[in-house]
């Protein structure tokens, strides 16, 4: 009788292990390393729960707010968590806001986010599909300024590069069809919803899950 | 009883841990062939900024924007130009990241396809600020940053340009890596590994449409 229990209890336990197994490799499992046309390879070496340090010129700039709305944007109802604070190691973002050199500079260019992974304790720059460590997220002032951009506009700017900081690409060209996709990660001119877009939300879950 | 039951088991456990590995190496491969990509370089490392820009979907708003569309070749090397980088300090000793980065690119002008001034039609020799510089990296090595991409022009080479001059006399490229397109093109439009891929059908339409509509002033070059 015992004999009998303990070759069930065998059975179920290579059944369990043998299922999970098989459903872990699959496309039904988000994976955190998955590449797609919406969002990068790689990981987050601290995850999405992070911090992020703003540099002084995001408060002299007069930025703060906006850094803030970007977070939320992304921390809203998503498992993402990217909260403020006033240090930095290696799994703090690194928020900034600069000038284009001099007036000199391409003044289309609004901002711009870097990866870098610690190498032997140094950080270096990073490849998009590579495991980063942190990001460098800049917005630029006078390009902003240049175009009249509105509050919303400059949040959406600011979301845009929190957005690529945890792993997220471009929106294709077109998404099921649909040549205007709703998203902070448009890469023109986009005013940020209130509220998190469903595609935003969706590319989250995808690359993050639940 | 025993072996019935736990031989297939075995099998199908096995099975499971080898789809489950399988799975794992092919989910690794988009890191492998971006570390790929990055070695193929000649000279330096090259990394990518991911950012935000004024993006057109169609040439006609391209010309509109631009000041002029012109057929140029750069003078010098790109090694031989002006790179221009400014950095933030981080928030750790021995920390600092690119502000800017970009290369000051001296161009001889050799057809005007498209200006809005008469004057810019005479404007043969060009500076243009390609997105695309070297910077010093926080291991000390120099290192090339590129925006979105952005491949720098080669000086053997002929690229038609959507341009916006700046307040200082200088141009900048409309739509930064789908504002510019080799005249001769023909194997590199299948490489996608030459930019990110999100712009290759973007960049391949706006390529087409450009020689398209400047097909006769473009006879010249393609002949």
């Amino acid at each position: 009788m015992l004999k009998s229990k303990l070759k069930k209890f065998i059975a179920a336990s290579l059944i369990v292990l043998t299922s999970l197994s098989f459903f872990s490799s699959t496309s039904f499992a988000y994976d955190a390393n998955s590449k797609a046309d919406r969002y990068f390879g790689g990981n987050l070496t601290a995850g999405i729960n992070r911090p992020a340090w703003y540099h002084s010129s995001v408060a002299s700039y007069g930025y703060t707010s906006h850094f803030d709305s970007a977070r939320a944007y992304w921390n809203n109802n998503t498992p993402v968590n990217i909260w403020k604070w006033d240090q930095a190691n290696n799994s703090t973002d690194r928020y900034y806001v600069g000038t284009t050199y001099q007036g000199a500079g391409n003044l289309n260019i609004t901002g711009a986010q870097g990866a870098y992974k610690v190498v032997n304790g140094v950080a270096v720059s990073a490849t998009n599909n590579e495991n980063w460590n942190y990001s460098t997220v800049t917005i630029y002032h006078n390009a902003m300024a240049s175009k009249n951009y509105d509050r919303g506009k400059a949040n959406a700017t600011a979301a845009h590069e929190v957005g690529h900081s945890i792993k997220f690409a471009h929106t294709p060209l077109n998404w099921l069809g649909q040549e205007y996709v709703d998203s902070v990660m448009r890469s023109d001119d986009y005013s940020m919803k209130a509220i998190t877009t469903s595609y935003d939300l969706d590319t989250v879950h995808q690359k993050w899950g639940y | 009883m025993l072996k019935k039951v736990l031989i297939p088991l075995s099998i199908a456990a096995a099975l499971g841990a080898g789809v489950f590995t399988y799975s794992s190496f092919q989910q690794n491969e988009p890191e492998k062939t971006a570390a790929a990509a990055v070695q193929t370089q000649k000279d330096l490392p090259v990394y990518e900024t991911n950012g935000s820009y004024e993006v057109f979907s169609n040439v006609d708003d391209m010309e509109k924007k631009a000041d002029l569309v012109v057929v140029a070749t750069p003078k010098k090397a790109f090694d031989q130009r002006k790179h221009i980088t400014t950095y933030f300090d981080g928030p750790n000793a021995n920390e600092k990241y690119p502000e800017n980065c970009f290369t000051i690119t001296d161009m001889k002008v050799k057809k005007v396809l498209s200006s809005k001034t008469e004057a810019k039609k005479k404007d043969l020799d060009i500076t243009v600020l390609e997105p695309v510089g070297i910077y010093k990296d926080n291991d000390g090595v120099n290192k090339k940053l590129r925006f979105e991409g952005y491949e720098e022009m080669s000086n053997s080479k002929d690229y038609i340009l959507y341009l916006e001059e700046n307040d200082k006399g200088n141009y900048n490229i409309v739509n930064i890596v789908d504002g510019k397109f080799e005249v001769k093109d023909t194997a590199k439009k299948a490489d996608k590994d030459s930019y990110l891929s999100e712009h290759a059908e973007l960049h391949s339409n706006l390529e087409k449409a450009t020689k398209a509509k400047f097909k006769k002033q473009l006879a010249e070059f393609t002949e």
